[in-house]
């Protein structure tokens, strides 16, 4: 996992964030959206798993 | 009676958990912001476990109080301790540590007293939660 990956992260959970806005019995695809929250949780919680090779004086092209 | 407390216990825990994830937050914004604290990756994946806690305790105000958005609250504070001891670990021999200090200790280490917290405040939730189960 490259530096740039760490902000998917941010997006996924943006994206879990905005489902929250759905209606409570709203399915995509047969499934529902609560399923998908959850899973999508689980998978953020592996991508953090995943950096924590990361060393923290890596430098991220962060500009601000 | 009982089952509104239980209702008002289950509210309020997740709202005083939305307002400890929002102050966590917010202070690591001004860090970086206004003193200028760029993040390192280490501190960005703390960010993501703390926003992970939140989405979990909002899933308890949207969807009701359950079991399994205290169980992901307790995996996102785990995954979360997990990079903050990483982070402490890699700097536990160095005099002045990384990054700037607030109120004495690091942030990484104040992410690990976060994330303790976390784990311990569901933990207790989920001790309490079987009574609760019943009235919802």
């Amino acid at each position: 996992m490259t530096d740039w990956l760490t902000w998917p992260i941010f997006i996924t959970q943006l994206v879990i964030a905005s489902l929250l806005f759905f209606p409570r019995n709203k399915t995509f695809f047969g499934i529902a959206l609560k399923k998908i929250m959850i899973g999508l949780l689980l998978l953020v919680a592996i991508a953090i798993v995943v950096s924590l090779y990361h060393d923290s004086t890596d430098v991220l092209p962060l500009y601000f | 009676m009982q089952q509104k407390f239980f209702i008002k216990v289950d509210r309020l825990s997740s709202l005083a958990g939305i307002l400890g994830v929002c102050i966590i937050l917010g202070a690591a914004l001004m860090m970086q912001f206004v003193y200028h604290e760029a993040p390192c990756p280490l501190c960005l994946m703390q960010r993501a476990a703390f926003v992970s806690i939140g989405i979990a305790l909002l899933m308890n105000l949207r969807y009701g109080n359950k079991v399994i958005h205290w169980a992901l609250v307790n995996l996102s504070a785990v995954v979360g301790i997990a990079v903050s001891i990483r982070q402490i670990l890699l700097h536990i021999t160095s005099p002045v540590g990384f990054g700037s200090a607030v109120f004495g200790l690091h942030m990484y280490t104040w992410c690990f007293i976060g994330f303790t917290f976390a784990i311990v405040g569901s933990a207790i939730i989920l001790i309490f939660y079987p009574e609760a189960e019943k009235f919802s």
